[in-house]
């Protein structure tokens, strides 16, 4: 089956994906888009509502707020797709030695990952930034460190289920090298319901990143940043309600994207898992 | 199932606990800045080496990090976690102070969540793919997709200024003030357990015993509520508890917007102070909740699931 | 004196709504009702010895000091009467108050004075950073303070909240939960650090009727909330609101909106033990920057553009102190060409004389919402001569750590200049060459000569003189950049009478605040 025909006989997830391509343009191609610079402030501007000239008004230091929701596109998807990339390899790896290994293996991983999910992410995510400073990288550690269990854990209930078909215990028998085991025939039987939880989880990890900037422990000014944008702009909410709306718009509609992306990709892959 | 497993788990809880006090003993220990000094200095002043290093003596910071730990531990198990150096009272009764307004509020935006999802829920699995089904769904897409701290300023602003029918400034725990905290929690978890109570009666509906209450003449209202939702609530109760544990450690951005004194914005606070016996203690505490919640859902799925009891 | 003229023409009320006294006409002095005042929470305890918090105590109308500031700034009498000094320049004798009775009931005697004072200096680091007492004597129903070295800054100091006279012969330990016994209009009733603290009519009150029965200070930290209580009637007046809130109140007649052009000045310290040790690029930064702007637009008339040390507020010279380093920002440009600062990689930012890239890191605090302002447009002002400067926001005690450690290129700071009255602490405490607060590497022996002659000088106009001469020094030494000095602002339900603003921000609920007759009906 082509690509082709394959989009055509799943016409939601075609749309999804074209949306979700489209915010992921909107971020490669924010330097032509955007009708300002996003850092260039015209202080004679400060608090401009929006008009012909700043399509979604001015920000306190007037910068234009569209080329900043534009380019903040370029900063939430980048941290996200990091953020989930890393939990997905590291808690999927994780959950597979454990679940592989057993034993010691099994329980350290499975005790630490115990611990991590009973600590308040929060908690840890300010504790880290206080420690290595604030900014966007040490929040993605800091969810990181608190979000890969998940994965860790389902992997290995995977695993074990695995574990126990014949073609393995064949394998192990004829003498099959662990690594190539893990390979050949574990991983790939796994790698389709991490994807799905990958691809649903993008818009949830999404808004973490924003809530964490939004209590001013993530990006940092004057990262154009969604989160960061509408703690700048709950300050004058009363005056500039636009500081506050089109960056929460714009969060919206991007996890909205992801996530109906996410849900259908589950359809395909996966119709009998739900999240 | 016999008592060792039981007798195990908790014995994986101790050292999971241990392991989390030990952590968080060694963040706060590396973190920079010296909590005597920011004991002495917070309002700007620059303490004299002689009275930091007489400070220092008395919190113990001279010591090394394992003594340091040791005699935090000892003080704990007895149910002495120190004293908080910013709010110069125990460190336990603070975090007992802290509890009640972080229970009220999740008590009320669980059963808030619970009104709306269950009918929700179940309403959308029966008429799948009517109207109210795509309604549903897209209302809770809606819902998982729109930022909390987004909701609690906007309800902020249109019901307590706007509308004036709630107080706004926090501070104090009763009900009005409840409300649009309890709201706002409730929001975006609503619309995940709506996705989850449809996918659980979806689940069920599809199983043979449906069919076969169908082929015995059975009625519809009938299967739904006698045979489909109790099932189908099994797999929530495991849901509830997780969500119930992270809501008793205090949700940090809707009690900062709201001003309301539980324990999230209390930890916020905390650790901006560097406060560390207080982090210390609370993150120990949640920790525990956490985990003793999480004991008690399995042991209740034990109670509620005979296929389980029978040890399958 | 001098240096209150200005201060009278500042003390502009903006008055927008008015109270008419209709109908009812009930003029007498209002008495009874309550009050709730929407504060920022500030003291984790009442105990006045511990860090600032007696400032608090002030504030709420519980403690009051020998001396006082007036609505002008100037020296007044409070529980003392009147003050002199010695001819040798070293005692200074109080005339103590009769008839003052504590709280509790007790009377206020001149030995209960010293004993207080006595406490102070025991428990306060702070204290002697005003000054040393040598000896403290009762005499008759004055109290005689020697110090070894002449201090002209003695009664200005003990108006300091720090020196609030409490009763020492109450078990003192239960000041810190419980409230200090005091001699001011209120008493407190109860304290919770971050929730609430409530008074009550000190019934034993010297100064002549208290209004109020109860007033509640309710702790409502952020500061949109607190904005919104005061729409909503939750509390009467708000503390520490700001400029951008005057549109949520101008033009409504149950709103009284007060403004003072305040003794804060915000500025930031420039470690000359980095790479801003090169007085070429300090001169350049500060030439980049458009403070007037800064305080004008985006402060919105919050804040009035800084150049100096000491406000426009005190008479010491403001106009007279010639500025080279104002805005000019092609100046700045071809001062950073001519240093040897050179765009070499074409990122659109200098690199220094040697190749190196420059970076400053620019340190900050979350609490003042006006502090990230100034920074974030001094980023984006540095950026337009090539500068890059990163912000790094912490927490205020962080803050502390970083500036001990010397680990930052640009610090801001945000502080009362003149706590007593004065600015010669201010001066000396961050520009003296040895201060331990100095931690910039600032060094000028001229300014250190200088300082040292202010502390034992008594005449006005000299001291006047003497302070003039130390701005231009730190100000031609490009030593830090002065954003600009805080208007502050006071908003109240109209119901409310008598609340004034003080130049010196020690004095929030006074025996004058009442209600105004019962008007709604």
């Amino acid at each position: 089956m082509n690509v082709f025909q394959f989009l055509r006989s799943h016409k939601q997830f075609t749309l999804f994906l074209a949306l979700a391509l489209l915010v992921v343009g909107v971020a490669i191609f924010a330097p032509v888009l955007a009708p300002m610079d996003p850092l260039e402030a015209h202080m004679s501007d400060s608090l401009h509502a929006p008009d012909s000239r700043y399509l979604c008004g001015a920000d306190k230091l007037g910068r234009d707020v569209l080329s900043r929701v534009i380019y903040g596109t370029r900063t939430s998807l980048t941290m996200t797709l990091c953020l989930v990339a890393v939990i997905f390899v590291a808690g999927t790896m994780l959950g597979v030695l454990a679940g592989y290994f057993g034993g010691i293996v099994d329980g350290v991983i499975m005790r630490v990952a115990d611990m991590m999910i009973s600590f308040p992410g929060l908690v840890l995510a300010i504790a880290i930034a206080g420690l290595l400073g604030p900014n966007m990288v040490n929040a993605v550690i800091a969810i990181s460190a608190v979000s890969w269990t998940k994965y860790a854990r389902l992997a290995r209930s995977m695993v074990l289920k695995i574990k126990g078909n014949l073609y393995i215990e064949a394998a192990v028998v004829t003498g099959t090298r662990t690594l190539d085991i893990l390979t050949r025939y574990v991983v790939p039987n796994l790698i389709t319901t991490m994807v799905v939880t990958a691809a649903t989880d993008i818009g949830t990890m999404m808004l973490e990143i924003a809530g964490l900037s939004f209590l001013c422990f993530g990006a940092q000014a004057p990262t154009p940043e969604w989160g960061l944008m509408l703690n700048e702009g709950r300050t004058y909410l009363a005056k500039s309600p636009w500081l506050m709306v089109y960056p929460g718009i714009a969060i919206v509609i991007v996890v909205v994207v992801f996530n109906l992306l996410g849900d259908s990709i589950r359809d395909i892959l996966d119709p009998g898992q739900e999240a | 199932m016999n008592k060792k497993p039981m007798g195990s788990r908790l014995a994986q809880i101790l050292i999971v606990l241990f392991g989390i006090s030990f952590f968080t003993f060694g963040l706060t220990y590396l973190s920079p800045g010296d909590p005597a000094e920011i004991m002495l200095t917070e309002c700007g002043n620059v303490p004299t080496p002689e009275l930091l290093a007489q400070t220092r003596a008395e919190l113990g910071l001279d010591k090394p990090f394992l003594v340091q730990y040791g005699r935090w531990l000892k003080g704990a198990l007895t149910g002495d976690m120190g004293q908080s150096y910013s709010f110069k009272i125990p460190v336990v009764e603070k975090l007992a102070k802290c509890f009640w307004p972080t229970l009220e509020l999740a008590a009320a935006s669980l059963v808030i969540m619970l009104v709306v999802s269950v009918p929700l829920g179940v309403l959308s699995a029966v008429y799948q793919n009517k109207w109210i089904d795509y309604a549903v769904r897209g209302l809770t897409f809606l819902g998982v997709s729109i930022p909390s701290f987004w909701v609690g300023l906007i309800l902020l602003r249109v019901f307590g200024v706007n509308l004036r029918w709630v107080s706004v400034s926090g501070g104090s725990t009763d009900w009005r003030s409840l409300i649009l905290p309890a709201l706002t929690l409730a929001a975006s978890m609503s619309a995940k357990y709506t996705r989850q109570v449809r996918t659980a009666v979806l689940g069920e509906l599809r199983q043979d015993y449906v069919t076969g209450a169908r082929m015995r003449g059975l009625r519809e209202r009938q299967i739904l509520w006698f045979h489909v939702l109790p099932n189908a609530m099994l797999p929530l109760v495991t849901l509830l508890g997780l969500s119930l544990g992270s809501l008793l450690g205090g949700t940090a951005v809707v009690e900062i917007i709201y001003n309301w004194p539980g324990l999230g914005s209390m930890a916020v606070k905390a650790i901006s102070c560097r406060d560390y016996p207080l982090v210390q203690g609370y993150v120990l505490w949640v920790a525990l909740l956490y985990m003793g919640i999480n004991l008690l859902v399995d042991l209740s799925y034990k109670r509620l699931d005979p296929r389980l009891k029978e040890g399958l | 004196m001098r240096r209150s003229r200005k201060l009278c023409v500042l003390l502009a009320c903006a008055l927008v709504g008015s109270l008419l006294n209709g109908c009812g006409g009930n003029t007498d002095q209002p008495s009874g009702g309550e009050l709730a005042i929407g504060v920022t929470s500030f003291a984790d305890t009442l105990e006045p010895t511990e860090q600032y918090f007696s400032w608090v105590v002030s504030r709420y109308g519980v403690g009051e000091t020998l001396v006082r500031f007036d609505e002008e700034g100037e020296l007044a009498p409070c529980l003392a009467e009147s003050w002199a000094v010695s001819d040798d320049h070293l005692t200074w004798t109080f005339q103590i108050r009769e008839g003052v009775k504590f709280s509790n009931g007790d009377m206020m005697t001149p030995e209960m004075v010293k004993s207080s004072l006595e406490r102070t200096f025991n428990l306060s680091p702070r204290a002697a950073t005003f000054f040393e007492p040598v000896a403290m004597e009762v005499d008759g129903q004055q109290l005689k303070i020697t110090t070894s070295e002449p201090v002209a800054i003695l009664p200005g100091s003990l108006a300091d909240p720090l020196f609030l006279i409490v009763n020492t012969s109450v078990d003192d330990s239960i000041f810190a939960m419980e409230g200090p016994v005091c001699t001011g209009p209120y008493a407190v009733e109860s304290f919770s650090p971050t929730n609430a603290c409530v008074v009550v009519r000190n019934e034993y009150y010297w100064g002549g009727d208290v209004p109020l029965d109860r007033v509640t200070f309710k702790c409502v930290d952020d500061q949109t909330t607190r904005s919104m209580a005061l729409q909503t009637g939750e509390i009467d007046i708000a503390y520490n609101l700001k400029t951008e809130n005057v549109v949520e109140f101008e033009g409504n007649p149950d709103y009284r909106i007060q403004k003072l052009e305040s003794l804060r000045s915000t500025y930031a310290f420039m470690n000359q033990n980095g790479v801003l040790g090169d007085l070429a690029l300090r001169r350049a930064l500060i030439r980049a920057l458009d403070k007037e702007t800064y305080c004008s637009v985006l402060l919105e008339g919050g804040a009035t553009s800084g150049k100096a040390p000491v406000p426009p507020t005190l008479d010491f010279g403001f106009d007279e102190l010639s500025d080279e380093n104002a805005y000019d920002p092609e100046g700045a440009k071809a001062l950073l060409a001519k240093a040897g600062y050179i765009d070499l990689d074409g990122d659109g930012f200098v690199e220094t004389p040697s190749g190196e890239p420059l970076d400053l890191e620019f340190v900050i605090y979350t609490s003042r919402e006006e502090l990230n302002v100034y920074a974030q447009a001094a980023q984006a002002n540095l950026r337009d001569v090539g500068i890059r400067v990163t912000l790094n926001t912490v927490s205020y005690e962080t803050l502390l750590d970083m500036r001990d450690a010397g680990t930052f290129d640009l610090l801001i700071w945000n502080v009362l200049v003149a706590n007593t009255g004065d600015p010669e602490k201010y001066l000396r405490e961050n520009w003296y060459s040895t201060s331990p607060s100095n931690q910039a590497g600032y060094n000028n022996p001229e300014v250190d000569t200088l300082l040292d002659r202010l502390a034992a000088e008594f005449d006005e106009d000299a001291r006047r003189t003497l302070v003039m001469q130390i701005q231009q020094h730190i100000m031609d030494d490009a030593a830090a950049v002065f954003f600009g000095y805080e208007t502050t602002y006071l908003f109240s339900n109209s119901r409310v009478t008598g609340v004034q603003m003080y130049p010196m921000d020690y004095y929030w609920l006074t025996k004058d605040v009442a209600l105004a007759g019962v008007h709604d009906a």
